[in-house]
């Protein structure tokens, strides 16, 4: 009987305009959004060969000190489907000795053109949104309020048949009329993407996309259950439309922007600068106690060094100097090493905090915007494919881990008091200042005092060099010994499991409002 | 065979729609019930159909409840309604195959409906066409055929020939002679009170919710049925002379 | 006749579950965009008034010429509580240097508060007007037509006296007096939270602005009451009716500005940033290498065998300055500046090229987009509204002109002082 009644309503179904039209939206946008996703996807993956170049070229290193690696995050194919936030945060983090990575730096969308920025995005899984659910409307809206107007649920009670055969006849025929689209919307999506050839999926991602039509499935139902709700509240197709349509635009367009937006002015975030005035002072902290230990440190026979290069984060390249000047470089790093690390470990409560607050406003923007199911859904979906917050944050914290894994080889190697933390002369070959002046005068001087009363330290007279103490001639050291990043994606049962939970809340509202349908539809006035 | 036993029926806002009808339909009897417009008489089949509950009494085909077992009582009843608009993107025979399968005869063939649509006189070249292409007759007819093949021993119509030209009212009366013939307990609501007077076996006459008359096929021929309608309508209570 | 049908419809409209609702969206919308507007401006003003103390304390504490590098920061457009546009994606301040053109401006901007939010927009006030009032004239004309010839009204009205334009006129019209108190309500409410609020200051002109805002959006309306009433007469049924006009306004509300943006980026290609910025970057190197070997020459031709320096700072953009150095150094160090600043200067030239390539490929992409545009009647609304709060592209455009002629004038006032070659420039 269900049966019957459903291939009754197959049959009604398509044969309507709406059908046809629903094939053809599909037949225009879904391309139309593939091609520009699969573009913006290109787009960041040429940004992403120019930084990864970049950061191989930066991640040279000619001593220890030096060494403070970038790490740069690939782009996943899968975010043509979802895009999530992976077009908002960058994807470079630098490991900081100093200062441990709070957010990603280098995004790339927005720098491009500030004249260009829209509310709305367009990929696949939005696109998809729009048409599957308006489709569900179009379809459920009069499944109660359309056979009552034209007579037949009438007709039909008139046999012995009872309203929830009636009712779950004309639910499965409407939802066979609308698996079609939905097919035809993955398959126009797959075939674009095959035709592109640019874009390969590994046999995990096939998994992670075949759920994600599943769960497309479960969505698809939700929307007809809202629409079998409003449909069985009302008398009138009239009224039905118009409140499904309201639903629609609500669902849709209203809530999601509404809930960031009331994220926004609901939880204040301190700002960047005061965030940037506290680490600030706290560097200042470390630069003054540096300073003092500097200071107490004696003073080296000759602080002339032929080279000298210094910069930020302990970096500190010197060539030339005297063995006396090396060695109190040596000390200084070695107790400025371990205290860098520390005062990194006093800024990070401030960088938490502002994360946390950060954090907040997303959580507090992500529930709001729940109240729509297109957005629990489009949720699910960027948690398959890796570009929600939860996955970026994963690999933030890959990168925390990896800085830690770095310091401690340094620690237990004591890369921090070694020479080779800072130059690559074997320190066997460092001299006195005597020695230093005998030769680098070419023996015109012979001892450090000569050069200052005879020659009044006029620099002039050295002229030889000390082979390869050039610093900026020194080749990059082989780094490989040291720990290197891998970034682990999450594994593709984990990011189902994780998204299980929004198709979970999905059939919950499904089911209750299913439920309620149904206890209306038996109490439903069929004159 | 059709029985009201003190059907009742008040809506929430104490409207009395229905007040203990008492009514009983034996078969090959052809009852028509009269009445003005908001009487009750659409109420009845309703109430008989179980689309709505009743507050009082109770309904019964061939004997059984419509609301102790209304799928059980729905296998003996067939129902013309008054506005018959059907499935508009279906043919005439998807339709009556569709309500034949859910009435309980799967095993029909074309030839079997083909056949059904020729007895209530519709046209040939109608059979493969959509429903939405006809006119308010020919819908009739296919309604009527619906509730033909279901084959049952009750029919209710409701305002079945409103609307209709004198043709076809009288093709779609005849039909019920002939279903009257083999037997079938037929309940119709209408205002046609002169074609009453050729087909019906029982009048009866509605007013604000109680059936105030009733009156055999003898009886009303003798006297002027009009009058006696038009008289109950403005309150006054004629005796059978 | 036709203000008797308008009339008609007025009445009618008032009280129908549709006016009850817009009213309520409005009643909600509304002061809440206002007040988040108002909020991110007070914000703004806040980190308007730190920056600019900031760049004066700056300003002051100046003592060579080679520190003469003002930044200028960019007073929050009050207008911009009403359309934010532009503003919201660049940043307030520009620093005058030397070595390059200003390009883009640094600093604080709203879209880059929280990275980790999908929201990469804004809702503003005329955003959220356009978007509700389009679906408003949508849902009260769909079915101008098709309701009344669905009850039969239609017909009744035909056998009277009336020509159909006059009919058609005051149903227009009807519609139209039954949105614009809405229209007026939303209007009111943000302006008397604007002058409620103490710290904006709007002047008469800024007033005059946002009663042309009200104008336009009176003709916004009435565009979309046009297409409703359109599509109403087209279809048969009010179901049609109201599906399409949905379709419509998806169509032209969403999809099409949003395609426009997409195919402009399609059809006008230009290089990505990050090429721009190495290209640029290239070129500092190359200037980099030039001013080496300058420094050996000069050290050379002085006999200099090394350099030392007392109370030495020095910063970006050749900024310099030394007290007690000695005076080869003094000396050595004013060779270099003759040369150094004048070359530099001719690399910014050099950039310039190429900055202004990528800035002409964003405007000729911005082109596309507002030739798009025009098929979008939101899109035109949303173009108009940007030019009357003073937040489209063409005043950001303008203002970076300017800065940029003040960096000219600048780079004139030390050509002609010849100041490069002074001992001023680097030390008091």
């Amino acid at each position: 009987m269900i049966l019957r009644i459903a291939s009754k309503e197959w049959l009604n179904n398509i044969v309507t305009p709406r059908f046809i039209t629903g094939f053809v939206l599909c037949l225009l946008l879904i391309p139309f959004s593939i091609v520009i996703s699969i573009n913006e996807y290109k787009s960041k993956m040429n940004v992403y060969e120019i930084e990864k170049a970049k950061a191989d070229e930066e991640n040279k290193a000619k001593a220890y000190s030096t060494y403070r690696p970038v790490i740069v995050k690939k782009p996943t194919p899968l975010s043509i489907f979802a895009r999530g936030i992976s077009y908002n945060v960058g994807d470079r983090v630098k490991v900081f000795f100093g200062d441990k990575p709070m957010l990603s730096e280098g995004k790339a969308e927005s720098r491009d053109n500030p004249f260009l920025n829209r509310f709305f995005t367009f990929d696949f899984v939005s696109v998809l949104v729009i048409i599957m659910s308006l489709m569900a409307f179009l379809f459920t809206y009069d499944i109660c309020t359309g056979e009552r107007e034209s007579g037949t649920l009438k007709m039909m009670l008139a046999n012995p048949v009872s309203r929830s055969a009636i009712l779950m006849g004309k639910l499965l025929g409407t939802f066979l009329t609308l698996i079609p689209m939905l097919i035809f919307s993955f398959g126009l999506c797959l075939l674009v993407i095959i035709l592109h050839k640019a874009i390969a999926f590994s046999g995990p991602e096939w998994i992670r996309i075949g759920v994600m039509i599943l769960f497309s499935v479960v969505f698809l139902i939700l929307f007809m259950i809202v629409g079998l709700f409003i449909s069985s509240r009302v008398r009138h197709s009239a009224t039905s439309i118009v409140i499904c349509l309201i639903v629609w635009v609500i669902f849709l367009f209203i809530i999601p922007n509404l809930a960031s937006y009331s994220a926004k002015s609901f939880i204040r975030v301190g700002s960047s600068e005061n965030l940037e005035y506290d680490i600030n002072s706290i560097e200042k902290e470390f630069q003054d106690k540096a300073g003092e230990f500097s200071v107490k440190q004696q003073q080296p026979d000759w602080s002339g060094s032929s080279y000298y290069w210094g910069g930020e984060d302990g970096f500190k390249l010197i060539g030339g100097a005297t063995k006396n000047f090396m060695e109190r470089e040596r000390r200084i790093n070695e107790y400025c090493g371990p205290l860098l690390i520390q005062y990194a470990d006093k800024k990070w409560p401030f960088r938490e905090q502002y994360l946390h607050e950060l954090e907040k406003q997303q959580k507090l923007a992500k529930y709001l915007s729940f109240l729509s199911p297109s957005e629990i859904f489009k949720e699910s979906a960027s948690a398959l494919c890796s570009t929600n917050y939860e996955s970026h944050n994963n690999f933030l914290n890959q990168t925390r881990n990896y800085r830690e894994l770095l310091i401690n080889y340094y620690l237990k190697n004591h890369l921090f008091g070694s020479f080779s933390y800072f130059t690559q002369l074997d320190p066997g070959s460092f001299m006195t200042a005597d020695e230093l002046i005998n030769y680098e005068s070419n023996g015109l001087c012979k001892t450090f005092s000569e050069f200052n009363t005879k020659f009044h330290g006029d620099w002039q007279y050295l002229t030889k060099i000390i082979p390869n103490s050039n610093v900026f001639e020194w080749k990059p050291i082989d780094m490989s010994g040291l720990p290197q990043f891998e970034y682990r994606n999450l594994n593709v049962l984990t990011d189902i499991s994780n998204s299980l939970i929004y198709i979970g809340v999905l059939l919950g509202i499904g089911i209750i409002l299913f439920w309620l349908s149904f206890l209306s539809f038996i109490q439903y006035d069929v004159r | 065979m059709l029985q009201a036993i003190d059907l009742t029926k008040r809506y929430e806002d104490q409207q009395l729609a229905l007040d203990a009808l008492n009514l009983e339909i034996k078969e090959g009897e052809i009852f028509f019930l009269l009445g003005a417009n908001g009487a009750g008489k659409t109420t009845t089949i309703n109430l008989f159909l179980n689309f709505i509950e009743p507050t009082g009494g109770k309904a019964l085909i061939n004997g059984i409840d419509v609301t102790r077992e209304p799928l059980e009582s729905k296998k003996y009843v067939s129902y013309v309604s008054e506005n018959v608009m059907l499935y508009g993107n279906f043919t005439a025979r998807q339709n009556l195959d569709f309500f034949a399968k859910l009435g309980g005869k799967p095993n029909l063939t074309t030839e079997d409906y083909y056949m059904r649509m020729r007895e209530v006189g519709l046209q040939e070249e109608a059979f493969e066409k959509k429903l939405k292409t006809f006119s308010k007759g020919m819908r009739q007819k296919v309604g009527l055929t619906i509730a033909i093949i279901k084959d049952a021993p009750n029919i209710l119509l409701d305002e079945p020939t409103a609307g209709l030209d004198p043709k076809a009212a009288a093709e779609l009366l005849q039909i019920l002679v002939n279903l009257k013939r083999q037997g079938k307990s037929i309940f119709m609501c209408t205002h046609d009170i002169f074609r009453a007077k050729n087909i019906a076996d029982r009048v009866g006459i509605m007013k604000e919710g109680r059936l105030v008359m009733v009156r055999t096929r003898e009886e009303f021929l003798e006297d002027d049925l009009e009058k006696i309608y038009m008289n109950y309508m403005q309150e006054m209570v004629i005796e059978k002379s | 006749m036709i203000w008797h049908i308008a009339k008609k419809d007025f009445l009618l409209n008032i009280f129908s579950a549709r006016f009850i609702i817009g009213v309520l969206i409005c009643l909600i919308l509304v002061p809440f965009t206002i007040r988040v507007s108002i909020d991110e401006y007070k914000s703004q003003l806040r980190i308007y008034a730190v920056d600019k103390e900031k760049s004066e304390k700056e300003w002051k504490e100046i003592k060579v010429y080679s520190n003469l590098k003002p930044e200028i920061v960019k007073y929050p457009e009050p207008l911009g509580i009403f359309y934010k546009g532009i503003n919201q994606n660049v940043g307030n301040k520009v620093k005058i240097y030397l070595q390059e053109y200003p390009f883009f401006p640094t600093g604080h901007a709203s879209t880059r508060d929280n990275p980790l939010l999908n929201a990469f927009f804004s809702l503003d006030f005329i955003t959220v007007l356009s978007i509700v009032l389009s679906l408003l004239a949508l849902v009260f004309s769909y079915d101008l037509i098709t309701r009344e010839h669905e009850d039969g009204t239609l017909k009744l009205i035909f056998t009277n006296y009336n020509s159909r334009i006059s009919f058609l006129i005051g149903k227009i019209t009807g519609v139209l007096i039954s949105l614009l108190p809405i229209l007026v309500f939303c209007f009111l409410l943000s302006s008397l939270f604007i002058v409620l609020s103490p710290d904006i200051k709007l002047q008469v002109s800024d007033w005059m602005r946002v009663i042309i805002l009200f104008i336009f959006s009176i003709l916004y309306v009435l565009i979309f009451i046009l297409a409703g009433t359109f599509i109403s007469a087209m279809v048969k049924h009010s179901s049609t009716a109201i599906v399409l006009s949905m379709l419509f306004w998806i169509w032209f509300v969403f999809l099409w500005p949003v395609s426009g943006s997409y195919l402009s980026k399609s059809i006008v290609k230009i290089d990505l940033y990050d090429n721009v910025r190495n290209s640029l970057d290239d070129l500092d190197k190359e200037y980099g290498k030039k001013e080496g070997e300058q420094w050996d020459a000069i050290q050379k031709s002085l006999n200099m065998k090394g350099t030392s320096w007392w109370n030495a700072t020095g910063g970006e953009d050749g900024y310099f300055e030394t007290y007690g150095s000695p005076s080869e150094t003094m000396e050595f160090h004013r060779q270099l500046n003759t040369w150094k600043e004048p070359v530099r200067l001719l690399y910014a030239d050099r950039k310039w090229p190429i900055q202004k390539k990528y800035l002409d490929g964003l405007i000729r992409q911005q082109k596309v987009e507002q030739n798009l545009s025009w098929f979008s009647p939101s899109e035109i609304f949303v173009q108009a509204a940007s030019c009357l709060c003073r937040s489209s592209e063409k005043d950001f455009l303008r203002y970076m002109d300017e800065m940029r002629r003040y960096r000219e004038t600048i780079v004139t006032f030390l050509k002609e002082k010849k100041l490069f070659e002074k001992y001023i420039y680097f030390t008091p």
